[in-house]
């Protein structure tokens, strides 16, 4: 038999090697596009950060505050953007607010240097500390949120009932492949647990001022105080004044670190 | 000399398949398909690495897919470091020992094949033993022996007393160095048993496992199957634990064990007790687990036998129920022992053992569970994963035989055969671990289709 001939006879065992990929060539893109449509279902990407700025009016009403150390002020979120939920703050209002803190040169810090802080360990913190949290592992307070840090170079601590986790709707509700994803960003540190709960609880050096604050501002609360349903409430409506005197509040107080 | 000359146009020579050559085109096609299988290798990886955030949403899942994935493609790339023993003009005085019962029709040319090996006569005896058997087997191993110039010597059992009890008095009736075991339904190549002894140069070893390949390869699907099966399992499993020194199965088929690393367990592996009753099969996985325990065991890829596999469904699904009974009584032996072996061989034998184990819970839970009770839609990634392996497993045997043909594509049928019927045997097997049946011949019976150990469980894994 010629060499074309042996070739020949041997062509359906050389078609296998090029056949044998054809499950891939159906299966991957539809693996990916499955993939895909998933991610945009149900991990939706950040909504952008709103145009936001501050009157001249309001930019010499928000002076800057004088350094006081040992202070670190909290502020607990929940909802970002998912109005009209009662504790729902507004991506605008949100933007705002973290404009005010960069105006006012706070730096927001992580979890960990608070955590620090809070034990007395000696840890390195900026100027004006500030720690900006999230309750309840909510996508919405991620997708309004993200962008809005970015643009302010802050960074937030997400709090994620670990109960919960992984056993609700990863619609409303993020999951931990996500949260993976937000903390390798940089932007977000992940702490499993309920924020305004956890540090009203044991840190009483909170409770006080946020109490005195709450006498001056006619009841506005700053939800690092017990209640946390009421907080996120008064959360989700105060102004940015009420935000500037919480701060100054804050910043006249004696160190009890 | 005379006789080795004479017997070599006699049948048994003749159904010994002639040593592939390759061509231009075989090695086109051979490095085509390397090319496809580092692909296919690549795109595996690539997708573990992108997915391993699924070990904090599914971690039990999570971690089976990166181990069993690890494992199967360390087996890989460890066999890739092995090498065979070379030769250096090593010629022990040997002696190959036959069992048979009921086995009139193949017996003969078996023993004419091994009279016509490549090897110094005068250091070669031939030991056959009649099990009792009840057909002319003793008649056809009486004419072989008379034939023979002395080089044959029966042993005759008036009654059947079982594979070990034959495999015993073969032992004992030889002073030989170096016992090689043959089934009698292999067929080796004339100048196997030269290369097999050839690693007992390094006085640390043990025994030596040959390559077996498959005999009857053309004879249908199960048994084009099976030779895939067996490439990768002797190449690739084998290889790589014979790196470390710690083959756990020397293959029935044909395989060979120095005297004194036999005879101290002799009695006890003759009359091995497993759960109260006697162990009847997995006697080739059980000699090397007497003889792993103080010893280095090795694979000697260029020995080769050629062995008759299972052709149909019925015989080969029930000679997998032997093989996976002796599996589980023989891993719980060698559990005992493997740790003190090299720590990569150890973690490979136990993740060998945990695997098939896990490998139902798995596929149920991915194929059924979660598409029908957690609504996952239809499986997608799960079946897609399995045929990468498979592709692996089986491109492997296109790369490495030296012709290229269409057997390998059966690599990727053993894996869905293997899991739509083979996977879910492994928890009965374990139930019925105390059983002694052969399925198909008394109990006490020893060989017929090969009972060796043989391939352990290669694709236990892919699941």
């Amino acid at each position: 038999m010629s060499w074309h001939r042996r070739t020949l006879a041997r062509l359906p065992a050389l078609v296998l090697l090029p056949a044998s990929a054809v499950p891939f060539i159906v299966s991957v893109p539809l693996i990916i596009a499955l993939h895909a449509r998933e991610s945009r279902v149900v991990s939706p990407p950040p909504y952008p950060a709103p145009a936001v700025t501050l009157t001249a009016k309001q930019r010499r009403q928000f002076a800057p505050l004088p350094r006081c150390r040992g202070i670190i002020p909290v502020l607990v979120y929940h909802d970002v953007g998912s109005l009209p939920e009662r504790s729902a703050t507004s991506r605008t209002q949100l933007a705002r607010e973290l404009m005010l803190l960069a105006l006012l040169h706070y730096h927001a810090i992580s979890i960990n240097q608070y955590d620090a802080r809070r034990s007395g360990d000696s840890v390195a913190l900026p100027e004006r500390p500030i720690l900006i949290s999230f309750d309840g592992g909510l996508r919405d307070s991620f997708r309004g949120a993200d962008r809005i840090l970015s643009r302010y170079r802050m960074q937030a601590t997400m709090f994620v009932g670990s109960r919960e986790l992984g056993q609700r709707d990863p619609r409303r509700y993020l999951r931990p492949r996500e949260l993976a994803r937000m903390q390798r960003s940089g932007l977000w540190q992940v702490r499993y647990g309920h924020a305004a709960r956890e540090i009203a609880r044991s840190d009483r050096f909170h409770r006080t001022p946020v109490d005195a604050v709450a006498a001056q501002t006619g009841g506005a609360l700053y939800p690092t105080a017990a209640r946390t349903g009421t907080s996120y409430q008064l959360r989700s409506t105060t102004t940015l004044t009420q935000l500037y005197r919480f701060l100054k509040f804050d910043s006249c107080k004696s160190p009890s670190i | 000399m005379h006789l080795r000359t004479g017997l070599v146009t006699e049948a048994p020579l003749r159904r010994l398949p002639a040593r592939q050559v390759s061509t231009l085109v075989d090695s086109i096609v051979r490095v085509l398909s390397g090319s496809y299988l580092v692909i296919v290798l690549g795109l595996v990886v690539a997708y573990k690495a992108e997915f391993m955030s699924a070990l904090r949403t599914d971690v039990a899942f999570g971690i089976y897919g990166i181990v069993v994935s690890t494992y199967l493609l360390s087996r890989f790339v460890i066999s890739i470091f092995y090498r065979q023993a070379p030769d250096i003009g090593l010629e022990p005085h040997v002696a190959i020992i036959s069992p048979a019962f009921n086995e009139e029709k193949i017996i003969a040319l078996s023993l004419r094949s091994l009279l016509a090996l490549d090897y110094p006569p005068e250091k070669l005896e031939i030991v056959a033993v009649n099990d009792g058997s009840t057909d002319n087997t003793l008649a056809a191993l009486r004419k072989v022996e008379a034939t023979a110039g002395g080089r044959v010597h029966v042993i005759d059992f008036a009654q059947n007393r079982g594979k070990r009890a034959a495999m015993s008095a073969g032992i004992r009736a030889t002073s030989a160095e170096i016992l090689v075991f043959v089934d009698s339904d292999s067929v080796l190549e004339p100048d196997a048993l030269t290369k097999l002894v050839q690693p007992f140069g390094d006085p640390r070893i043990g025994a030596v496992c040959g390559h077996s390949g498959v005999l009857n390869v053309g004879a249908n699907w199960l048994t084009r199957m099976q030779a895939v099966r067996y490439f990768v399992a002797f190449k690739v499993l084998k290889g790589a634990e014979s790196l470390f020194g710690a083959v756990t199965c020397c293959s029935g088929c044909f395989s060979a064990y120095r005297r004194c690393a036999v005879t101290p367990s002799l009695d006890w592996w003759e009359k091995q007790m497993w759960l109260g009753r006697p162990s009847t099969f997995g006697d080739d996985r059980s000699l090397t687990n007497c003889v792993l325990r103080n010893w280095r065991v090795v694979y000697q890829g260029s020995a080769v036998a050629h062995t008759e596999v299972p052709d149909s469904f019925r015989v080969f699904m029930r000679q997998q129920m032997r093989w996976k009974r002796s599996w589980t009584r023989e891993s719980v032996m060698s559990a005992t022992f493997m740790w003190r072996k090299h720590p990569i061989a150890a973690l490979g034998t136990y993740i060998g053992i945990a695997l098939p184990l896990i490998a139902p819970v798995i596929v149920v839970r991915a194929l059924l569970w979660r598409p029908l009770m957690d609504g996952a839609g239809i499986p997608m990634i799960y079946p897609v994963g399995v045929y990468a392996m498979a592709l692996i497993y089986s491109l492997y045997y296109a790369l490495r035989h030296p012709r290229y043909d269409s057997c390998w594509i059966y690599g990727v049928a053993f894996v869905g055969f293997y899991i739509t019927f083979m996977l879910w045997q492994t928890y009965w097997a374990i139930l019925t671990s105390r059983s002694g049946s052969w399925g198909t011949r008394p109990t006490t019976a020893g060989n017929g289709p090969p009972d060796s150990g043989g391939p352990p469980a290669p694709v236990a894994g892919l699941a």
